[in-house]
């Protein structure tokens, strides 16, 4: 019945997503995303609750706690409630403006969004949108894959050597980009 | 089969006593059970009161019918409260997978007589009330292999 969406979503595109309840209600939307200690993977969300007076934090949501992200809402269990959490101590590893450099010492943009996979059971950061480095691209902006082997730090995010030949423009080439590079890992 | 959408405002009819008793405000559905439970009953003297589904005799075009006044009662479950409070309305309702995709608004709910939810329509597509996972404020939740 459901026309299959992809399973890739902009980070910035979650932001203010509502959190729906299988009950079908919704008091609560996206604030942002709890990046873990690598880098990559989504421990949870941040939530925020809409209100006259503005919109208040009003805790984390675990990624086990999420049972779907949609195109449209984040669906969690009815009947889940949202507090403060020592999860939220791991925020603070936001990848935009980070600056992207091949392993062969090429810089190739700087991050101004992260793609999320956000399959069932899996949330991850498989790519990133980049603002692309004078030189490097006819694009002022572009997609790029980051591969299993990429190193996120505070202060940038290597990636392999010839990655310049994988930025790309399409949307549906980054998901072809991302499976290529985890057969590739799977093969060697 | 019986359209939600068609009873919204009709007169509540006593037919043992050629009389108007109400209108109907709402149906009251128990989604987890893919069923309408009543119909909350509007403009009688002392507020809103319940009309079990099983009390209606009959769903004319122009009114629903009742054998006396036994049936009304005041709401006596959380379901039935929160109707009379407010509830969640099923026609024009946004429909979301449980996987968090939008796929349309109830144009029409259809019901059979035993008040099961036989189906839910969006217009483009039709959703059997078995994958009625919730109803909300929000949404409509379906489930999304349905």
């Amino acid at each position: 019945m459901v026309t299959a969406t992809t399973p890739f979503v902009r980070a910035s595109n979650l932001i203010g997503r509502p959190v729906v309840t299988t009950g079908g209600e919704a008091e609560l939307e996206v604030q942002d995303l709890v990046v873990g200690e690598d880098g990559r993977t989504i421990s949870g969300l941040t939530l925020r609750r809409p209100g006259i007076l503005g919109k208040r934090h009003v805790g984390v949501l675990a990624t086990d706690d999420i049972a779907s992200i949609g195109t449209d809402a984040v669906m969690v269990a009815d009947g889940r409630s949202f507090g403060p959490d020592e999860r939220e101590l791991a925020v603070g590893h936001d990848l935009t403006g980070r600056r992207v450099i091949t392993a062969d010492g090429t810089a190739i943009g700087t991050v101004r969004d992260v793609i999320v996979e956000t399959r069932r059971g899996r949330s991850r950061i498989e790519g990133v949108e980049l603002v692309v480095e004078p030189g490097v691209s006819d694009e002022a902006h572009a997609l790029l894959a980051l591969g299993a082997d990429a190193t996120v730090s505070a202060e940038m995010i290597v990636v392999r050597a010839g990655a310049v030949g994988d930025l790309c423009t399409d949307p549906e080439a980054l998901v072809g980009s991302v499976a290529q590079l985890r057969s590739r890992k799977a093969s060697s | 089969m019986i359209g939600l959408s068609t009873l919204r405002h009709l007169d509540v009819l006593d037919t043992s006593a050629a009389a108007r008793v109400g209108r109907v405000d709402a149906p009251i559905v128990d989604a987890t059970k893919h069923r309408v439970t009543g119909l909350l009953v509007g403009g009688v003297e002392d507020g809103a009161v319940v009309l079990p589904w099983d009390a209606v005799v009959g769903f004319g075009p122009d009114a629903v019918t009742v054998a006396g006044a036994d049936g009304r009662r005041r709401p006596e479950d959380d379901l039935e409260r929160r109707a009379v409070e407010g509830g969640p309305t099923l026609i024009a309702a946004r429909v979301l997978s449980d996987a968090g995709d939008l796929l349309g608004t109830v144009h029409e709910v259809r019901v059979k007589p035993s008040g099961i939810i036989a189906e839910v329509d969006l217009g483009d597509r039709v959703v059997p009330g078995t994958a009625i996972v919730g109803l909300g404020h929000h949404a409509l939740v379906v489930r999304a292999d349905a």
